[in-house]
């Protein structure tokens, strides 16, 4: 090795210097093929087009497709468009149809996308074909179409024979799974099988595991990650309707998806409108990208806001104090909200809700909460007005009105709030779409909404007495 | 073989366990053998739905090493209880076999010390050594969730030689996906399992394995560790000492776990929640308002700091007619004012928690980089929405009085101005209050979401009136 392990450099400028050095093409190859794969493609994104050019020249292309599996689908269509014709070929055939089908999808143009899968030979490219059509977020969008295959009557030996040939093809041979008349019937781990390799004449049948866990394609990935965690497996098999073996999941893609998920489901509450990149790849440009959107729209809903006011002006001008506490019934009503929101999310994210009965008993709590959490709310608001008023030089008589609207309007918003926190996520899933796009700003701003218009009721009822 | 068409959900699994066990007598030797057909999690799931007399009654009938395995896949809550009712015995031979950050997590759950030293007592002193060193890890660290159910190689065995040890210690191992390789006690390499079998018999390890193994150190922050593990794609991360010896591995299923909570934490954190897990079944009304009500509390006093300022503000607003009518047309627009500041401040604020928690620990100069990023961020958008709601104040003047006044103009200015300073001000505070908090060595998530909003809000409000009462007041009295 040239260099020494212990090298405090980073990764990345390791390979920087590798690609500068002055030796040969295979001394470089071998190099690099010390580091991680994970590395070369951190490196790889980061280079600069002169030294990108040489990675892509002296690397070999069935190592390239495992470095392009580790990066951004969007990176990799980025530099697919720069190489020639005759490596990228060699590279897209190399790679696995789940990840061929990211890179697919990473391109904007349809044209382009048809250009690179006429690349891909016959047989790959009709399995993409059927891929494209699910969509991100299902079991058939992270699953592995290659696999080991045995035969129920197989012996041990012969089973282990069968292992070693295939394995130099396949990436996940830690199960292997057991095949009858085009079903899957069970699972022999590659440790079973090689413990069992001192009985070679065992039939498969007599040490598999009968009982196999598995999804069907269109089955959620919240689901996959929740029978991944449950069962501590590495790899999860995949069947249609029929109980064919279509696919396996591996631990690496749901360790993916595990954050991928989160991340958006963060993004949005936070209202970014997208995952944010790593440190140093970020510009004011791509951060403005993600958060201008929603900002842009707030600002239009909120015009709903100011002619709600408006409206009340004459109210407004009567009652300046009404002003005073506004902005924390807003505040307190956009909180519950907020809080109703993120847990129906998180409850969809750990695939809680299994029936529909599931959603109406959570809803129903949620009321309960909302009606609890308002009243406290409210009651410890009266106090806390009655008091500002005392200090104001007011007697009972004067404070109660105001204490009382105030109060009224905390409950009865927070009720409202909790609702629509938890209402409008369930009703967004019913439409087929991802319950996490009513982001935490959105509901803010409608909660902000339904709250003005309690207050200045509620205001308007005492308006003979707050005067 | 008869086939018969299985249905392929996990549920059914757990009641075909439930009915086998309902349907005693059975013979001798017919639990083990129907069990050995289910997954421990399923078992484990069949016994936990059913009354704790039934659970217990069944749960002895299951033999080792299944029933140990079974209890691994308890809930700490549920294997407290279970403990407190089977036999010393018979607990002792269950905790024995769990892995070693198993029985610490498990043991250190307990309030009962004596029982503690009883099941400590049953396990042989290696074992026990082992256990007092993964004790005092903190829970953050790796070496609190790190386990030592792999295997290692010598460096200069024969493929051969390697195979029959995989072949005599995988039964006893959880993790033989890859197999670590040890040189003169230090870790030297790693060798994937299946390389190693489709590898000729006499070729030497040291010639076949990899020599950059994944690694790192017990003292590691476990979800940096966990990150890691995740961005490389890989099963297994080695955790070696300063002097390069294996101490044990951080596994996919482990880290899995770790990844899912840690990026929970940050969830509920944002969404002011309290960290509790969530679960529809078990959670009662009361616990939901116990998780939810201490933040409204928090958020109600800090909002009562906005009520202050403004009535403190109102005071030189409501002396006669013209100020009057001021003081309604700025409430006009304080939702969307303090709106958007608050919504600002939470983006850039959950940016920077997302990198402040993320795998990859952080240099000062990106960070020094990102701040400054976020002040230009901020001007930016503040510019940008500054400008749309002077257009939009604009219009609205238009339309309640007909034509654009001096009165118009002046009061968009003010509108447009505000919020530009406030947007810069909370862009750049929700970006650096979290940092300032994890430097100080604080958890910087605590600075959750709607108290970055109640920060926001009180610089905006200031930033609002302050402007107003000096540039409007005048033109409207």
């Amino acid at each position: 090795m040239i260099f020494d392990s212990n090298d405090r450099q980073q990764p990345f400028d390791r390979i920087g210097d590798v690609l500068n050095q002055t030796s040969s093409d295979e001394l470089k190859k071998q190099v690099l093929d010390g580091f991680h794969d994970y590395e070369l493609a951190e490196a790889l994104v980061r280079l600069d087009p002169v030294l990108q050019e040489e990675f892509l020249r002296i690397y070999p292309p069935n190592a390239l497709a495992d470095v392009f599996s580790e990066m951004n689908p969007e990176d990799v269509a980025a530099l697919l468009v720069t190489m020639n014709i005759t490596v990228t070929s060699e590279v897209l055939n190399a790679m696995q149809t789940d990840d061929l089908v990211d890179i697919l999808e990473a391109f904007d143009e349809r044209d382009e996308r048809i250009r690179f899968l006429s690349m891909v030979y016959q047989q790959k490219r009709n399995e993409i074909k059927q891929m494209i059509d699910f969509s991100d977020d299902v079991a058939g969008s992270i699953m592995n179409d290659v696999f080991v295959t045995i035969d129920p009557n197989d012996m041990v030996k012969e089973a282990i024979k069968h292992v070693v040939d295939v394995a130099p093809d396949i990436e996940f041979i830690d199960n292997v799974y057991v095949i009858e008349q085009n079903r899957l019937t069970g699972v022999v781990s590659l440790k079973e099988l090689i413990g069992a390799g001192n009985e070679p004449k065992r039939k498969i049948h007599e040490i598999m595991t009968d009982n196999v866990v598995s999804l069907r394609p269109i089955d959620r990935v919240e689901e996959v990650i929740e029978v991944m965690r449950k069962y501590d497996f590495m790899l999860l098999p995949v069947v249609d309707d029929d109980h064919r073996l279509v696919g396996i999941i591996a631990y690496d893609d749901v360790m993916d998806a595990i954050s991928s998920e989160s991340d958006i489901d963060y993004s949005y509450l936070a209202g970014l409108a997208d995952v944010q990149e790593p440190i140093d790849r970020e510009t004011v440009r791509s951060n403005l990208k993600k958060r201008i959107p929603w900002l842009v729209i707030l600002l239009f809903i909120n015009l709903i806001t100011g002619s709600i006011i408006a409206g009340f002006e004459t109210t407004l001008k009567l009652i300046p104090v009404l002003a005073v506490f506004m902005p924390l019934v807003l505040g307190m009503a956009g909180n519950s909200g907020t809080q109703s929101l993120g847990t129906v999310i998180k409850l969809f994210a750990l695939n809680r809700f299994k029936t529909t009965k599931d959603k109406w008993i959570h809803l129903l709590k949620e009321l309960f909460v909302g009606f609890l959490n308002g009243i406290i709310i409210g009651a410890v608001m009266s106090v806390i007005v009655i008091f500002f008023q005392f200090s104001g030089g007011s007697t009972l008589q004067q404070a109660w009105p105001l204490a009382l609207t105030i109060s009224l309007s905390i409950t009865s918003a927070l009720i409202i709030s909790t609702t629509a926190g938890t209402v409008i996520p369930l009703g967004i899933d019913l439409l087929k779409i991802d319950p996490a796009v009513a982001s935490g700003p959105f509901m803010t701003t409608v909660n902000d909404i339904f709250s003005l218009l309690i207050y200045f009721s509620f205001a308007t009822l005492f308006l003979h007495h707050l005067i | 073989m008869a086939f018969e068409q299985k249905n392929t959900t996990q549920d059914n699994f757990v009641d075909e366990i439930v009915r086998f066990f309902e349907s005693q007598p059975y013979e001798e030797g017919a639990v083990d053998s129907f069990l050995d057909e289910y997954h421990p999690a399923d078992i484990a799931a069949a016994l936990s739905i059913v009354d704790e007399d039934e659970r217990i009654e069944w749960f002895k009938q299951i033999d080792m090493p299944t029933a140990s395995d079974v209890f691994a896949f308890f809930s700490k809550e549920d294997a407290r209880l279970l403990l407190k009712t089977i036999p010393d015995k018979l607990a002792q031979r269950v905790i024995g076999r769990l892995d070693n950050d198993d029985i610490v997590d498990l043991l250190q759950s307990l309030d009962d010390q004596s029982y503690v030293d009883t099941m400590l007592s049953a396990m042989s002193r290696p074992k026990r050594q082992k256990i007092k060193q993964l004790w005092d890890y903190k829970d953050n660290q790796l070496g609190s969730v790190m386990t030592d159910s792999f295997i290692t190689l010598d460096a200069n065995m024969t493929v051969k030689e390697a195979m029959k040890t995989i072949i005599e210690h995988a039964y006893f191992k959880d993790y033989t996906a890859n197999l670590f390789v040890i040189d003169d006690h230090r870790l030297t390499g790693v060798i994937p399992l299946k390389n190693l079998i489709v590898a000729r018999a006499k070729e030497r390890i040291y010639d076949i394995m990899d020599m950059n193994p994944l690694q790192t150190t017990p003292d590691d922050n476990k979800e940096h560790a966990a990150l890691r593990l995740a961005e490389y794609g890989e099963s297994a991360m080695a955790v070696v000492d300063k002097d390069g010896m294996m101490l044990g591995i951080l596994t996919y299923d482990d880290a899995m776990d770790i990844i899912a909570e840690e990026k929970e934490d940050d969830y509920t954190a944002l969404a002011a929640l309290s960290k509790s897990d969530i679960d529809l079944h078990n959670m009662t009304i009361m616990d939901q308002v116990r998780g939810r009500l201490p933040w409204l509390l928090i958020l109600l006093v800090l909002g009562l700091l906005t009520s202050l300022l403004l009535s403190i503000f109102e005071t030189p607003l409501s002396q006669n007619d013209g100020s009057r009518l001021l003081a309604s047309r700025l409430a006009v627009y304080l939702p969307l004012l303090l709106g958007m500041a608050g919504n600002a401040g939470t983006q850039s604020l959950a940016i920077m928690i997302r990198y402040l928690t993320g795998g990859n620990p952080l240099k000062k100069k990106a960070m020094k980089q990102h701040l400054l990023r976020e002040f230009r961020t901020g001007f930016l958008q503040g510019l940008l929405i500054g400008v749309l709601l002077v257009g939009m104040i604009l219009v609205q003047f238009r339309l309640i009085d007909g034509h654009l006044t001096t009165l118009a103009w002046y009061t968009a200015g003010v509108g447009g101005l505000s919020i530009f300073i406030a947007l810069i001000a909370a862009t750049f505070l929700g970006a650096l209050i979290p940092y300032a908090l994890d430097k100080l060595g604080f958890d910087p998530t605590v600075a959750s979401g709607p108290f970055i909003t109640t920060i926001s809000d009180v610089l905006s409000l200031t930033i609002y009136y302050g402007v107003a009462l000096i540039v409007l007041l005048p033109i409207y009295v």
